[in-house]
């Protein structure tokens, strides 16, 4: 965690305007026919400065995968734009501009299937420079030792096979390959959900420790709601391909007004038996909806506390609720987000036991 | 969980008995790998007991040896009892553990995927359960197949009986094996890993299911999984697992307020917490632990920051921890450790050895296992 | 000296291969057997004109439909032609039509296959519509039916057994690059920026070895055979060519009264045809467990 949260003056690193993806769904062997689409991502807008973390949390369904993958330019928006440096990279009025695209690499979760079996782990880290010609085969092998040491590893790891390293060695080999073009942002997309307890320790502090380096940005993509708070600046949280909260790291956690939000950290397991058995969990009814046939008005309204406790508004039925500023740098997409602290005494059902001052 | 308000249990035989269990892998062309050394531990009736570790821990290989579902061509059980009453589970025939196995003692698996068959509806799984054990005809079995699905909170669930696996959620899926696993009302209940592949407030969803049944029924269940968290909600006890051997082992409330052996520390200061804010964590150092190769002493000792010269030569035998003073409490069992040199309770705040110029000890000069360190 | 070295590399990397070797023959005995026997059969082919007691072509009418015996290990026939010498010559041409037909096959194949997997959309569906209509045909009626009707001869059975082959590589193909094409690492050279060319051949061609190995092998037995039926139905090798089919068909007329003539190139090829399968059974039951276990795990701990 480094940089101050975005001014407003700053212009931001990477910017995301009504990014839309949507996947046809389609009927028929020989005759296609588009019959609907599944709304991944479903109108986002987010901001990531120089030097930020910005954690982006959701469940399955909520797009947040298919949102990396857009930004590094493995699947083309449908509609909005991406703009890195204020110029685009994706969507409306992108050229297909190389030089830009290399800033902006990632890391993914399962460290065994990110790495060829059949390649040395040199040559896979080498690769973004080979395809991009970039320096000689010898200030190339260079490089690669030069990363190898940068992620933790001695530079005679390049010519061992992936399938002689261990988990925690294969993710750090993915890192070294992600700054082999010295990215200004790396999307690190859930990647230490796969590794062991103790080896996800050591892989965190060697994103933090890069960050401060290299004064890297992160797109932090993650389920795990604790890692994602120690790592990150600033959280937004997703649901059914649009953010509903956006706030500082810190705020999001003590303060969330959305009720989705607080209905996670009511979720999150703690490692502290006395705060479990004091807590009382708000347990959401039935599975997130189906991307492809999102509800009307507010898509979170079908599995919502706060509206059964309000006693059932119509407005959540029928109106998409828009970005409510809560406090400076904090948005939540609620009608009733001033609602929220009065509803529900954070105390008894977050994952604190008292309200962190 | 006495905060439930239930009576405190009754002094009873425990439903499960487990003595220096063993198991060995033969990996082919002379691997051998020691998955599990001489765990024992007890499992009182309607207890809830936690078994947590990492990879190559054996809490896995540990369940499916009481199970008796090891693979049969690599797997074999070196040694030890596994106590299901008065029955030695380690010495029953194939048959006769199939009809242990969904009546007496069950199992929710980690996938919830593969642990359903994607041809059968759900309404037939559940009844295959009911007919395997009881004598029921199909349209009792179909009856109470519907009223468990409605037990585990599966909405109209007589309509949901002729779907199948791959139309259900993950969430929905787990609670279906779930009700499978306690159709027949087993003494006991393994969970593996049971949420893990699940999103986080499906998760929340399932362990309450699983706790409230479990309760409810009085089943005994084993809970496995690398989530301290889970762990923290569940458990009366945790059993701390590395590499095949238990290290430490205590009630809940006290592996987490006053954690004694080096890897249980190391393992509550790496978790980052949603509470927390900003303090660092502390990986513990090196690898997961390689087990082809047998440590002649502490397996964890070469990634120990409080390791000793006896700890390389000697495995530390899982005893009652002497310095220490705990409260033994209602519950049975005390303080569990097997460690040559624990952690003192003021240095568990900041991970390391307090002691001024202490250093590990290296390992000693005739060669012994070594992993490769990160 | 650079000479001393290059036999010392060579040494290393013998004992390197055959460490490599020794677990796939430990595994069953029958591996090994199919490893002899193709071994065998390709000294053979090799080294054949060299070891023919006698010119196959070498016609004489002194030693006509002679029984075996110690001059002619497998007797003569109606023109005095020493049928060992005749065999050994057609293990050679076996091997060589087997070959041509192979590499043809699995080089179109294959490239079709790729392309087919990483194109997707209508390529994909034309390529794969081409494919089923070939699969749609019995292999080895199709295969008569182009050699019939371009002419019996050897040259135009391998093409057409070729014509046969083709379509069973490509969609094995196909499947392993539609698998693969998601897998994380062919994401990350995208991300990387590189092109389909270079996935194509730096990743795809590499990991799709292991299944082509196995596949090519279990075929090589089927293309002696049917080149082999072919010829014996007077499509493909015409007599007096000394391939194995051709010389069964020559012998059958004979079969009361010169067994051996018949009997010892349909020998040879059965031997073969059981080699090589053993040999491609053996090969996909090793590698497919190796396979699983490198991506997929076995117990979780």
């Amino acid at each position: 965690m480094t940089a101050s949260p975005t001014s407003a003056s700053e212009p931001a690193l990477l910017e995301l305007r009504d990014v839309r993806v949507y996947f046809p769904i389609t009927r028929g062997i020989v005759f296609r026919r588009t019959v609907g689409q599944v709304h991944a991502v479903d109108g986002l807008s987010l901001n990531l400065a120089k030097g930020e973390t910005v954690g982006l949390v959701g469940e399955s369904g909520s797009g947040k995968t298919t949102l990396g993958r857009a930004i590094v330019g493995l699947l083309p928006p449908t509609s909005g734009t991406i703009l890195f440096r204020g110029r685009p990279v994706a969507g409306k009025g992108a050229a297909s501009d190389r030089a830009e695209r290399a800033q902006l690499q990632m890391v993914f979760q399962d460290p065994t299937a990110s790495l060829d079996p059949k390649w040395r782990v040199g040559a896979s880290i080498a690769e973004p420079l080979r395809v991009n010609h970039v320096g000689t085969t010898a200030e190339r092998r260079q490089r690669v030792r030069d990363l190898l040491e940068v992620v933790g590893l001695s530079p005679g790891h390049a010519q061992r096979y992936p399938h002689e390293l261990s988990g925690g060695q294969r993710q750090r080999v993915g890192l070294a390959r992600a700054l082999a073009l010295n990215p200004a942002v790396i999307v690190a997309d859930e990647a230490v959900s796969a590794l062991d307890v103790s080896i996800r320790a050591q892989v965190i502090n060697l994103l933090q420790q890069l960050q401060n380096e290299l004064n890297l940005s992160y797109l932090f993509i993650a389920h795990d709601l604790a890692v994602v708070r120690h790592l990150s600046d600033r959280v937004a949280v997703m649901y059914l391909g649009q953010i509903v909260e956006q706030a500082a790291a810190a705020n999001l956690y003590v303060d969330p007004r959305h009720p989705y939000t607080v209905s996670l950290l009511s979720a999150v397991p703690v490692p502290d038996p006395t705060v479990e058995a004091r807590r009382r969990r708000i347990v959401l009814p039935g599975d997130p909806p189906n991307p492809a046939s999102p509800p009307p008005g507010c898509r979170f309204h079908t599995r919502c506390w706060l509206r059964k406790q309000l006693g059932n508004p119509e407005r959540c039925a029928e109106e998409e609720p828009e970005h409510q500023e809560v406090s400076a740098g904090h948005t939540a997409a609620c009608h009733y987000a001033h609602e929220v602290p009065g509803n529900v005494g954070l105390s008894t059902v977050g994952p604190t036991v008292e309200p962190a001052s | 969980m006495s905060e439930d308000g239930q009576a405190p249990v009754a002094v009873t035989d425990p439903v499960l008995r487990v003595r220096d269990l063993s198991v060995r892998f033969d990996s082919g062309r002379n691997v051998v790998v020691h998955a599990v050394n001489s765990v024992s531990f007890d499992l009182e009736a309607s207890g809830a007991l936690g078994l947590v570790g990492e990879s190559g821990s054996g809490k896995s290989v540990t369940s499916l040896a009481i199970l008796r579902l090891l693979p049969p061509a690599t797997a074999r059980i070196a040694a030890g009892e596994v106590w299901l009453g008065d029955r030695n589970l380690i010495r029953l025939s194939d048959r006769e553990m199939r009809g242990l196995r969904g009546k007496e003692i069950s199992l929710v698996p980690q996938d919830p995927m593969s642990g359903l068959n994607p041809v059968l509806t759900i309404g037939e799984q559940v009844a295959e359960t009911l007919r395997a054990h009881e004598d029921v005809r199909w349209r009792e079995a179909r009856h109470r197949a519907a009223e468990l699905l409605g037990t585990v909170g599966i909405p109209r669930p007589g309509d949901q009986l002729k779907r199948y696996p791959h139309q259900f959620s993950g969430g929905m899926r787990q609670r279906v094996l779930i009700a499978i696993a306690l159709a027949l009302r087993p003494t006991l209940l393994i969970a593996d890993e049971p949420t893990t592949a699940l999103d986080v407030t499906v998760q929340a969803q399932v362990l309450e299911l699983l706790h409230q049944l479990t309760v409810e029924r009085g089943t005994a269940i084993l809970l496995i999984s690398h989530d301290l968290g889970i762990m923290a909600r569940m458990t009366q006890r945790i059993m701390v697992m590395y590499a095949g051997h238990i290290v430490e082992s205590a009630p809940t409330e006290e592996i987490f307020a006053r954690p004694s052996h080096p890897y249980t520390v190391g393992l509550l200061r790496s978790i980052p917490r949603v509470a927390g804010v900003g303090r660092p964590l502390t990986p513990i150092a090196g690898s997961p632990p390689v087990l082809d190769q047998v440590p002649r002493g502490c397996p964890f000792a070469p990634r120990c920051a409080w390791a000793l010269d006896v700890c390389w030569r000697e495995m530390p035998p899982l005893a009652p921890p002497d310095a220490i003073s705990f409260s033994g409490g209602p519950r049975s069992g005390g303080h569990l450790l097997a460690c040559h040199n624990p952690v003192a309770a003021d240095e568990v705040e900041g991970g390391k050895p307090l002691q001024p110029g202490f250093r590990p000890a290296p390992p000693p000069e005739d060669g012994l296992v070594t992993g490769e360190t990160m | 000296m650079k000479q001393d070295r290059q036999p010392r590399a060579a040494a290393g990397r013998l004992r390197r291969m055959s460490r490599a070797v020794q677990p796939f023959l430990a595994e069953s005995w029958l591996n090994g057997l199919g490893a002899v026997i193709v071994v065998l059969i390709l000294l053979l082919a090799v080294f054949g004109p060299l070891l023919a007691p006698q010119n196959p072509d070498q016609v004489n009418l002194l030693a006509v439909l002679q029984p075996p015996s110690v001059n002619h290990w497998f007797g003569t026939d109606s023109l005095g032609r020493d049928i060992f010498s005749q065999v050994l010559a057609g293990a050679r041409i076996s091997i060589e039509v087997a070959v041509i037909i192979l590499s043809l096959s699995v080089v179109f194949g294959t490239a079709l296959g790729i392309m087919s997997g990483l194109a997707g959309g209508l390529v994909d569906e034309i390529i794969m519509r081409i494919t089923d209509l070939f699969l749609a045909f019995p292999g080895f009626i199709l295969a008569a039916a182009i050699a019939a009707t371009l002419g019996p001869s050897l040259q135009h059975t391998v093409l057409a057994l070729a014509v046969v082959f083709w379509p069973w590589y490509t969609r094995l193909i196909r499947g392993q690059v539609l698998s693969l094409r998601e897998r994380e690492f062919v994401l990350a050279a995208r991300v990387a920026r590189a092109g389909t060319m270079w996935i194509a051949t730096r990743h795809l061609a590499r990991n799709v070895l292991a299944i082509l190995i196995v596949q090519v092998s279990l075929d090589v037995g089927y293309a002696i055979l049917a080149t082999s039926s072919l010829s014996f139905l007077g499509l493909g090798a015409q007599p007096p060519s000394p391939e194995w089919g051709a010389l069964i068909a020559s012998g059958r007329s004979y079969i009361q009264t010169a067994w051996w003539w018949t009997v010892f190139p349909g020998l040879a090829l059965a031997l073969t045809v059981l080699g090589f399968n053993l040999l491609g059974d053996g090969l996909r039951d090793w590698i497919d467990p190796r396979l699983r276990g490198s991506l997929v795990g076995g117990v979780q701990e």
